[in-house]
C-alpha cells in the first residue's frame, strides 16, 4: 500500500493530525498508509504531546483490529505507521521527530552569527532586525517564521529525515500540515516543501505528488504583555504570507487553506505543556483536506497547483452558524464524516451503556467478557473513545462550536434516539414511526454475534466486529 | 446562508466541502479585514522565509496600491521608508564621504562559501539560504544583493522585489540622522510619493522608464508609481504632465548621462543581472553649485568651484529662488539650529558643514561666519572721527568699528565693496541692528543680520554685545605704496587700557593675509597706552584686537595718481635745530610742512581737540608724527621747521628703532617729558657708534617724512634730490659719516642712488639764497657768515666762486656757556651771567608753558640740574612766554657781550680777507645764531650793525668801507637750506679752508709745535682787537645804536685779563681731544680766549646788574 506521509508541524500540525486520527479512527477509510510525522521543535508542547500518544493508541488498536491486513471492522480501517516500524528500526519507532534547536539558544549563537563574514552578518542585518538576534530558540520560533526557516531547515538534518528519504518509495505521497502564522509550522511548511522540492529531476520525492493544508487564524490569543505573541499581527503575518506563498510556493499540487473568523481568545502561552488548545471545527475541516488529498487519483493533478476552501452550505439558514452541527455540512462531507463519527458514539455507548445494563445480553456472553475494563485490549479502546467523545466536546465548547451531537444523551438508554443533533430520528419500516433504543441495539448486537469466533480473533476484534455491523447498520437505518 | 472556512472578504459559499479555488490574490488580501494593523507596535515578520523582509516590503506596497497610495497604515510607513531609501540611493554620491557604505554579497559565492563552511551554525544557514534563493524565481535574475550600511547601522539594501528595501529595525532607522531635502529625519515620517520632492519623482519615474525590466521584478512599486501618477492628475497637473511625459521616451543613455552611478571602492553598484545602474544625483557640487544661493563674489580671482552659499534664517527675499532641491522657505530655520548646535566648531571652508535639511557636505555661510560677537563702538562725536580716511559704521550719535570678519569676506569681495554693503540701525535705546548684504545668483542678496544689545542685563548666550573703547589709530604715510615692496608704513595704537593687552593686526587684499606688524609698546602705563607698529607691505584694512574682541576700520586710501612730480630736499640737520626746505624742481622753495589735510598721517579720532581721548594727541607729537606742520606759524603750540634738532626714546630702549622707539622730539621744550621719555639733544658733533644710531634714527625720520610728503604730492620717490650740509669745520672723518648716513638711509627709504644725493657747505648754501633773492648782485666780492650754535662758518665768493673758507668753533652757544661749548657735561660751574640771569627769571615766572614749567621744577629741585645751553634755548623756544628776545634787547647791562662777541667774528672775517687781499662788497648773515644780532639793531636793514662793520672795516683796511652793505636773511636758518636748493650749480666740491691766526709765524702751526712765544702772538692779536673796539667808541656811540650801557673799555678790560692762560688751557684741552698733533691747528686760535673772556664779561656784567 502507498503511504501518505503527514508531516505535522508545530501545534496547529498536531492538532490536525489529532482531528485526522480522529476521524481515521472513527472509520474513515483511506487505501493509503497513512505516516504522522509530528515536528515541532518545542519537546514539551501540549498539543503535540498528546496527539502523539493519541496516535500510539490508534496503531496500538489498528494493530490489534488488523493483525493481518483487510477486515470489515469499521473502526482504524487505514493503517497507520512510523518511519522506525516501516524501516524495521525499532530505535526510530516514534511519530515525532526527536528534534532540538541543539543547545545553542539564541538566534546569534543558532546562525553563528559573531563569527560571520562583513557580508553575510551585513546581510543577516537587513533580514533580521536587531531584537531578533538575542531571542532563545529553545521555546520556538515566537510567531517569527523567518526565524522558524532558519531553525527547522535542521530538522532535513536529522537522521529522521534521512530515514524518510530512504523508505519513500515511487507513489507515495507527501502531505503537509501546519499553520501560516505561528512560528514552527509557518516556517516550517515551506523550508519542508522546499527541501523536498530540492533534488535533482529524477529525486522521487521531488516527483511525488504534494499536499498540503495551510492554517489561517481561526482564534486569537489574549493580550498578555511582554509575550513575543500578539494575535494583532496575526493578520498581517498571515496576509503576507499568503502573498508569499502565492509568489514563492512551488512544487505543490493541492494547497488547502483552512480558516475561520476568530471568535475564542486563547490564552497566551507561547509554549511547552500549557500549549494545549480544545479542538476546533477547523482542524476538523483541515483533517478532512488530507483525505481529500488521498482520495485524489493520480491523473486529477495537473501539474500546477490547485487551491481549496471548505464551503459549509448550511442549506438550513435559519440556523446560526456560531453553532455548528453536521447539517451546516454540505452532503458530501456528511457522508464522509457523519456516519463514522456517529458510529463511534454508539460503540462508546454499547460499552459504557448498554453493555452496564446488560450485561448478559446474548452477544456480550458469548464474548466471553465480564468486565470490559478487565480485558486490557477492551481497555483501551473504551480509552480510545473516551479521547474521543473528550475530542468532540473540545469542538463543541470552542467557538465557533461544532455541537453536532448532544453528547449528554449518551449517558442514557433513553436518551440514545437524541444524540445526533438536528436529526429526528424515526424509523424506515413500515410498522410506523420507530425510536431508537435499548432494544434496537440489542438486537442487532445478538444478531451480528452469531457464528463470533471469539477464539480465533481476540475479544477486541470479536467485540468490534460485531459492533461494527450494529452500529453501521443502526446509523444506516436510523440517521441517513 | 452558507460560508466558508476562509479569510476571503466574498465570502462565496457556492459549493460544498472541498471546493477549487484561487489562492489569495493580492487584490482579495487587500480586503481582509485587519484593523488590528493599527494596533500593532512592532514589525511582524510572517513570511516564512528568511528574506520575509523583501516580501514583507513588497507587499506593504501591493497594499498601498490597493487601498490608495496616501494612506496611513503600517505598510504605507512601509512604503514610506522604502521610499526614503530610494531618496538615500538619489543622493548617495553626496554620501560616500560622510558613512555611507555599500557592502556586496554576492549570492552565489556566499552560499558556497556558508555551506562549505566546517561551521555547523553557518553551514545550516548557507543551506537554508540556498533553498530559498535557488527556488524563489525572482532571485534567478539577481547575481548580488547590495547592502547601504551607514555610519555602521544597515539601513537597507536592495531587494529583488522591491529594488530597494529598507532595515527592519524601523524604531532605529530615525536616529541614523539622515535628513530629507526638507530637513526632515528619513524614516520617521509616512510621505507618499507624490508628496515628494519633485526632482525625486521624475528620477524614479525615469528610472522604470529606462529600464523596463525593473517593472517586471518589482511590480508593485511599479504600480505604486502609477497610482501616486494618477493622484498628480488632480493634485498637480503640471508635474503629472512632465511625469507622463516621460514615459513618450526617456532611454538607459539618457538616465546614465542625467544621474551618476553610484561607486564603492571604484565599483559601480548593479541591479540585477540586466546590470541596471543604481544611480543617483551626481557629486554634491552637481546639487548645491547650481543654487541660486550660491555666493557671488566681486573678486574675479575667486574659484568657482568652491563657492559657498549664504544662508540666513533672516532671509524672506525671492521665494522662487532653488536652494539645492528645494525651496528655501521649507528650510530656513534649520540654519539657526545648525549652529546652535555646532557653534564655533565647523570652519565653513573645510566642508565640514551639512548644507541645513541635506546630508550634504558643502561649505555655507551665515550670520555667524560674517559677524563678530561684539561691536566696538568708538564713544566720539561722529564729527570728531575722520571719516574721509577710515571707514566706520556711522550711527546717528555714534560710529563703531566694523564688526565683520574681514578675513572671510575679503576672500569673497573687494573690502570696498563693504561700504555699500553694511548699514546700522538703533533697534531700541539699548541695541543696534547691523545688517550685511551679500550678493548671491539671480541678482539677488541675502541681508545677514545680527543685533547688538547695549544692556548687559539683557545678555543672554546668543546675544551680541556692544562696547565702548577709547581707542586711535594713526597711519603714517596714509598712501597706498604703488611699489609693493616699498611699502612701509608706521601705525600709532593708543588705547585706554583695560585688563587685557590691546593690539592692531592687519588685513592685505586681495591676498587675505592679517599681518601682525613689529610690534612695540611705548607706554604701558595704568591708565593709557600706546603700542607702535612697522608694516613692511601694504594692508586694506586694520583691526583692533583684543582677546575674541575685534572691529574693523577700511583705511580710503587716497586714489592713487600719477606720481610723476620730481622733488628736491634740502636740510639743515644742526647743532641746535633742523631746518627742511623742499621744491618741486624748478620751482618756488618752501619750507617743509604739511597739512593735516595732506594725510602725511591720518588720525580714527582726529583733531587737537581729543578731549574724550586726550592721551591719542599727547602719543602723537611725542612719540609719532604730528599731524600738521606749519610752514610758518606764530602760533606757540604749533609746530614748524626749524625744529629742536632732538630725539625722543623710550628710556628702556636699548637699540633704536624710528617710530617706535625713537622719534624726532618735535614738542621738545614744548611740552613736558613723561618719565619714560628720554629726549637726547646735540646728536650732530659728539660721535661715537651710541650718538651715531640717533643721527641715523633722526635721519630715518625727516626721509620718512620726506617720502610721504612726496608720494602724497603726486611725487616720484625715485626721482627726488636730497641737499644736506656741512660745516667747513667738521672733520673730513665725520663728514665721511655722514655721508654714509645720508646715501645709505636715501637708498633705503627714497631708493634714490648717491647722484640724488649731495652735500653743501653750511655757509656757501646762504650765498645762492641771497644771490637768488637778488641781494646780492656783481661779481665782487662777498664773504658769507653762517653763525650757527656750535660754529661760524665764514665763506668768501669772488666773482661768483667761493674762492675759500674757515670756521670756527665759535657759535652763539658760547655766549650761554663757561667759555667752552660743552653741552653734555654737568660740570660747569653754572655762573655764566646769562644763565644766572635766567635761571632766576624762570625759577620766578608763573609759566603756562609745560616744559618751562617743569624746567622750573627742576632748578628749583637743583639748579645745577640744568645746563645753561639747555636753559636759554628752552627760553628762546618759548619766547612768547619768557619774551627773553624782549628782555636780551632791553638789556643794555649785558649788551656789551653781543657787541663783542659779534665785533670778533666781523674783525676776523674781515682781516682775513684783506690777508687774501679781497675787498668784500657785502657780508651775509645767517644761521640761527645770527638772529642774535637782533638784540642789537631792532631795525631789520640793520643800519647800526651795517655802520658798526663799515666803522670796523675802515680800520681793517685803513681806507672807508662805506659801501659795504650787510645782508641778513630775515629767516636766517632757512636761508641754508633754501640757498642750497636754489643754487645754480653743484656745491663746489671742496671749498679750500684757511685758517687765519692773525699772524703770518702762526700759519701752519700744529698743537705739538706751538710754542710759548706763538700764545704771546694771539694774546697781542686779541688786544689789537679789544683796544679796537674801545677806539671806535668815539666815533660810533655804542649806547645810541646798540643801546649798550655799559662802558666799553670797561667791558674790554674784563675781557683781556688773563686771556693767555685761557689760551693755554684751552690748547691743552683740545690737544686732549686731536688726533694728530702735528696737524695744522684748525681753527683760529684767536677766539679761544675770546670764549673766556665772554664768560668772565658775562659773570661781571650779570653781578654788576644784579649788584646795582
Amino acid at each position: 500500500m502507498p503511504r501518505i506521509f503527514v508531516f505535522a508541524i508545530g501545534g496547529t500540525g498536531a492538532r490536525i493530525m489529532r482531528s485526522l486520527g480522529m476521524l481515521l479512527g472513527a472509520g474513515v477509510k483511506l487505501d493509503w498508509e497513512i505516516v504522522p510525522i509530528l515536528i515541532d521543535v518545542d519537546k514539551t508542547n501540549g498539543d503535540t504531546v498528546s496527539t502523539e500518544e493519541f496516535l500510539r493508541q490508534y496503531v496500538a488498536l489498528r494493530s490489534k483490529t488488523y493483525p493481518a491486513g483487510d477486515s470489515d471492522i469499521a473502526f482504524f480501517s487505514t493503517p497507520m505507521t512510523t518511519l522506525g516500524e516501516i524501516a524495521k528500526d525499532p530505535t526510530m519507532d516514534q511519530f515525532r521527530f526527536p528534534f532540538e534547536l541543539t543547545n545553542q539558544k539564541s538566534f546569534r549563537d543558532f546562525i553563528g552569527f559573531d563569527h560571520l563574514s562583513r557580508e553575510d552578518s551585513s546581510i543577516m542585518k537587513l533580514l533580521f532586525p536587531d531584537s531578533f538576534f538575542d531571542l532563545d530558540l529553545t521555546g520556538g520560533f515566537y510567531g517569527n517564521p523567518n526565524i522558524g526557516a532558519i531553525g527547522l531547515h535542521m530538522m532535513t538534518q536529522t537522521p529522521q529525515y534521512e530515514l524518510f528519504e530512504s523508505v519513500f518509495q515511487e507513489g507515495d505521497r507527501v502531505f503537509i500540515t501546519s499553520s501560516i502564522f505561528g512560528g514552527t509550522g509557518a516556517a516550517g511548511f515551506p523550508i519542508l516543501l522546499k527541501k523536498l522540492n530540492s533534488g535533482d529531476d529524477s529525486n522521487k520525492i521531488k516527483n511525488a505528488k504534494k499536499g498540503a493544508l495551510s492554517v489561517l487564524p481561526y482564534f486569537n490569543i489574549s493580550p498578555s504583555d511582554g509575550s513575543p505573541i500578539d494575535s494583532n499581527s496575526f493578520m498581517l503575518k498571515t496576509k503576507s504570507a499568503l502573498l508569499y506563498y502565492q509568489n514563492q510556493l512551488q512544487g505543490l499540487d493541492h494547497l488547502y487553506y483552512v480558516a475561520d473568523t476568530p471568535k475564542a481568545a486563547y490564552d497566551n502561552i507561547t509554549s511547552g505543556s500549557g500549549q494545549k488548545n480544545r479542538a476546533h471545527v477547523a482542524e476538523l475541516v483541515g483533517a478532512m483536506s488530507i483525505i481529500d488529498f488521498a482520495q485524489t487519483s493520480d491523473p486529477m493533478f495537473t501539474g500546477k497547483t490547485k487551491c481549496f476552501e471548505f464551503v459549509a452550505p448550511n442549506k438550513n439558514e435559519v440556523r446560526d452558524t456560531d453553532i455548528m452541527d453536521f447539517y451546516h455540512f454540505g452532503d458530501k462531507t456528511l457522508l464522509q464524516i457523519q456516519k463514522p463519527l456517529t458510529q463511534v458514539l454508539y460503540l462508546k455507548f454499547i460499552m459504557n451503556i448498554l453493555y452496564q445494563k446488560f450485561p448478559q445480553a446474548a452477544w456480550a456472553t458469548g464474548l466471553g467478557v465480564t468486565n470490559f475494563r478487565l480485558d486490557p485490549d477492551l481497555s483501551q479502546l473504551i480509552d480510545f473513545t473516551d479521547a474521543f467523545e473528550e475530542w468532540l466536546k473540545e469542538l463543541e465548547d470552542n467557538r465557533r462550536s461544532f455541537h453536532p451531537f448532544n453528547l449528554i444523551q449518551l449517558r442514557m438508554i433513553e436518551t440514545i434516539n437524541d444524540l445526533v443533533v438536528g436529526r429526528l430520528i424515526v424509523s424506515k419500516t413500515l410498522l410506523g414511526k420507530q425510536a431508537l433504543s435499548a432494544d434496537t441495539f440489542l438486537e442487532s448486537l445478538n444478531k451480528s454475534s452469531k457464528g463470533l469466533k471469539a477464539a480465533t480473533d481476540g475479544r477486541l476484534r470479536s467485540f468490534l466486529r460485531i459492533a461494527s455491523q450494529t452500529v453501521s447498520q443502526i446509523y444506516d437505518k436510523f440517521i441517513v | 446562508m452558507g460560508f466558508s472556512f476562509t479569510l476571503r472578504a466574498d465570502n462565496n459559499s457556492a459549493g460544498q466541502h472541498w471546493k477549487e479555488t484561487s489562492s489569495y490574490e493580492p487584490r482579495e488580501l487587500e480586503k481582509i479585514n485587519d484593523s488590528k494593523v493599527e494596533e500593532l507596535s512592532a514589525p511582524v515578520g510572517a513570511i516564512p522565509s528568511p528574506f520575509a523582509q523583501f516580501h514583507l516590503i513588497e507587499y506593504a506596497f501591493a497594499i498601498a496600491n490597493s487601498t490608495g497610495v496616501d494612506g496611513h497604515t503600517f505598510y504605507h510607513s512601509m512604503v514610506s521608508q522604502t521610499l526614503d531609501l530610494f531618496e538615500i540611493l538619489y543622493h548617495a554620491n553626496d554620501l560616500s564621504g560622510r558613512g555611507l557604505e555599500i557592502v556586496t554579497w554576492n549570492i552565489q559565492g556566499a552560499l558556497e562559501g556558508l555551506k562549505s563552511s566546517s561551521n555547523k551554525s553557518h553551514k545550516n544557514l548557507g543551506e537554508t539560504l540556498d533553498l530559498y534563493a535557488t527556488q524563489d524565481h525572482k532571485f534567478d535574475e539577481f547575481n548580488d544583493i547590495h547592502v547601504f550600511i551607514f555610519n555602521g547601522e544597515v539601513i537597507g539594501g536592495t531587494s529583488p522585489v522591491t529594488i530597494v528595501c529598507p532595515s527592519p529595525n524601523q524604531k532605529h532607522l530615525g536616529a541614523i540622522g539622515l535628513m530629507d531635502s526638507k530637513g526632515q529625519p528619513y524614516f520617521e515620517k509616512n510621505i507618499p510619493l507624490h508628496e515628494r520632492d519633485k526632482e525625486f519623482q521624475l528620477y524614479l519615474h525615469k528610472f522604470f522608464t529606462a529600464y523596463p525590466e525593473t517593472r517586471n521584478l518589482a511590480t508593485h512599486v511599479f504600480s505604486y508609481l502609477k497610482r501616486s501618477l494618477d493622484l498628480l492628475r488632480e493634485k498637480d497637473r503640471s508635474l503629472f504632465q512632465i511625469l507622463s511625459s516621460i514615459a513618450g521616451g526617456y532611454s538607459k543613455d539618457d538616465f546614465s548621462s542625467e544621474y551618476k552611478t553610484i561607486e564603492v571602492k571604484n565599483t559601480k553598484i548593479y541591479y540585477s543581472k540586466y546590470n541596471i545602474p543604481l544611480s543617483g544625483l551626481g557629486s554634491q557640487k552637481s546639487v548645491a553649485e547650481g543654487s541660486d544661493f550660491k555666493i557671488k563674489p566681486s573678486r574675479p580671482d575667486v574659484a568657482v568651484t568652491t563657492l559657498p552659499l549664504v544662508l540666513s534664517v533672516h532671509y524672506n527675499g525671492n521665494p522662487a529662488l532653488r536652494y539645492v532641491s528645494s525651496k528655501w522657505q521649507d528650510i530656513h530655520t534649520k540654519v539657526k539650529d545648525y549652529l546652535r548646535e555646532n557653534k564655533g566648531k565647523l570652519s565653513y571652508e573645510s566642508s565640514e558643514r551639512d548644507l541645513p535639511g541635506t546630508n550634504i557636505k558643502f561649505s555655507w555661510l551665515t550670520e555667524e561666519d560674517f559677524f563678530e560677537d561684539v561691536l566696538i563702538r568708538l564713544p566720539y562725536k561722529n564729527e570728531k572721527l575722520d571719516t574721509q580716511r577710515f571707514f566706520v559704521l556711522t550711527g546717528k550719535k555714534e560710529s563703531y568699528l566694523l564688526p565683520i570678519k574681514l578675513e572671510t569676506y575679503s576672500k569673497f569681495f573687494d573690502i570696498k565693496d563693504l561700504q555699500g554693503a553694511l548699514a546700522i540701525s538703533q533697534e531700541s535705546p539699548d541695541s543696534v541692528q547691523v545688517t550685511l548684504k551679500i550678493p548671491i545668483q539671480q541678482n539677488e542678496s541675502v541681508s545677514l543680520k545680527t543685533t547688538y544689545h547695549l544692556n548687559p542685563q539683557l545678555l543672554t548666550q546668543n546675544h551680541r554685545l556692544v562696547t565702548d573703547q577709547f581707542i586711535d589709530i594713526c597711519v603714517f604715510p596714509f598712501i597706498r605704496f604703488q611699489d609693493r615692496a616699498t611699502a612701509q608704513y608706521s601705525v600709532m595704537f593708543a588705547y585706554l587700557t583695560g585688563e587685557s593687552q590691546k593690539g592692531l593686526k592687519f588685513l592685505t587684499w586681495p591676498d587675505s593675509k592679517i599681518i601682525n606688524g613689529n610690534e612695540h609698546v611705548r607706554h604701558a602705563p595704568a591708565n593709557d597706552a600706546s603700542v607702535y607698529y612697522n608694516i613692511e607691505s601694504n594692508f586694506d584694512a586694520v583691526a583692533f584686537a583684543e582677546n575674541d574682541r575685534c572691529g574693523w576700520t577700511i583705511p580710503r586710501w587716497k586714489p592713487v595718481s600719477r606720481s610723476h612730480k620730481e622733488y628736491e630736499f634740502a636740510i639743515d640737520f644742526g647743532t641746535t635745530s633742523t631746518y627742511v626746505a623742499y621744491r618741486e624742481r624748478n620751482e618756488h622753495t618752501y619750507g617743509f610742512s604739511w597739512k593735516d589735510t595732506e594725510g602725511l598721517v591720518a588720525n580714527l579720532y582726529t583733531g587737537e581737540d581729543r578731549t574724550q581721548f586726550r592721551s591719542s594727541f599727547v602719543f602723537q607729537g611725542r612719540d609719532f608724527v604730528p599731524a600738521e606742520v606749519f610752514e610758518v606759524s606764530t602760533e606757540p603750540k604749533n609746530i614748524s621747521f626749524p625744529i629742536r634738532t632732538a630725539l625722543s626714546k623710550a628710556k628702556s630702549a636699548t637699540s633704536l628703532l624710528t617710530l617706535r622707539n625713537a622719534n624726532i622730539a618735535f614738542y621738545h621744550e614744548k611740552t613736558s617729558q613723561y618719565v619714560d621719555e628720554e629726549v637726547l639733544t646735540n646728536l650732530k658733533w659728539s660721535f661715537d657708534l651710541r650718538t651715531e644710531e640717533r643721527v641715523k634714527c633722526f635721519l630715518e625720520e625727516i626721509l620718512l617724512l620726506i617720502r610721504a610728503k612726496v608720494l602724497l604730492n603726486d611725487g616720484d620717490v625715485s626721482k627726488t634730490r636730497i641737499t644736506w650740509f656741512y660745516p667747513l669745520s667738521m672733520t673730513q672723518y665725520s663728514r665721511g659719516i655722514f655721508e654714509n648716513q645720508w646715501s645709505g638711509l636715501s637708498s633705503k627709504i627714497l631708493g634714490i642712488s648717491t647722484g640724488n644725493v649731495k652735500s653743501f657747505s653750511e655757509s656757501e648754501a646762504p650765498y645762492y639764497y641771497h644771490r637768488s633773492h637778488h641781494q646780492i648782485v656783481g661779481q665782487n666780492p662777498v664773504v658769507c657768515i653762517d653763525i650757527g650754535g656750535g660754529s661760524v662758518d665764514v665763506v668768501v665768493f669772488n666773482k661768483d666762486r667761493p674762492c675759500f673758507g674757515t670756521s670756527f668753533n665759535f657759535g652763539s652757544n658760547i655766549l650761554w656757556s663757561e667759555g667752552k661749548i660743552e653741552n653734555d657735561r654737568r660740570t660747569q660751574v653754572g655762573d655764566n651771567g646769562f644763565f644766572t640771569k635766567y635761571l632766576k627769571h624762570v625759577k620766578e615766572g608763573a609759566w603756562k608753558n609745560e616744559y618751562l614749567r617743569d624746567l622750573k621744577n627742576k632748578i628749583t629741585d637743583d639748579p645745577r640740574s640744568v645746563n645753561s645751553i639747555e636753559l636759554i634755548q628752552a627760553c628762546f623756544t618759548n619766547d612768547d612766554e619768557t619774551r627773553i628776545s624782549d628782555q636780551l634787547t632791553r638789556d643794555g647791562e649785558m649788551k656789551a657781550a653781543f657787541v663783542i662777541y659779534f665785533g670778533a667774528i666781523f674783525f676776523h672775517a674781515l682781516e682775513m680777507l684783506r690777508d687774501e687781499g679781497l675787498k668784500p662788497q657785502y657780508v651775509c648773515l645767517s644761521g640761527n645764531g645770527s638772529r642774535v644780532l637782533s638784540f642789537l639793531d631792532q631795525n631789520r636793514k640793520l643800519p647800526g650793525v651795517t655802520e658798526f662793520i663799515q666803522i670796523l672795516s675802515s680800520y681793517v683796511y685803513g681806507s672807508s668801507m662805506d659801501s659795504l652793505e650787510v645782508i641778513l636773511s630775515d629767516q636766517p636758518k632757512q636761508a641754508t637750506s633754501h640757498g642750497g636748493l636754489v643754487a645754480l650749480r653743484d656745491a663746489t666740491a671742496q671749498v679750500p679752508t684757511k685758517v687765519f691766526h692773525g699772524d703770518a709765524k702762526l700759519v701752519n702751526v700744529g698743537y705739538a709745535g706751538f710754542k710759548p712765544s706763538h700764545a704771546n702772538l694771539v694774546v697781542n692779536r686779541v688786544e689789537f682787537f679789544l683796544d679796537l673796539m674801545t677806539k671806535i667808541s668815539t666815533k660810533f656811540s655804542y649806547r645810541n645804536k646798540f643801546g649798550m650801557e655799559k662802558d666799553m673799555k670797561f667791558c674790554c678790560d674784563i675781557m683781556k685779563k688773563k686771556s693767555k692762560e685761557h689760551l693755554l688751557d684751552h690748547l691743552e684741552m683740545k690737544k686732549i681731544e686731536s688726533k694728530d698733533l702735528d696737524e695744522p691747528i684748525p681753527e683760529s686760535l684767536f677766539f679761544y680766549p675770546m670764549g673766556h673772556g665772554l664768560y668772565n664779561l658775562t659773570k661781571e656784567l650779570a653781578e654788576d646788574t644784579s649788584g646795582r
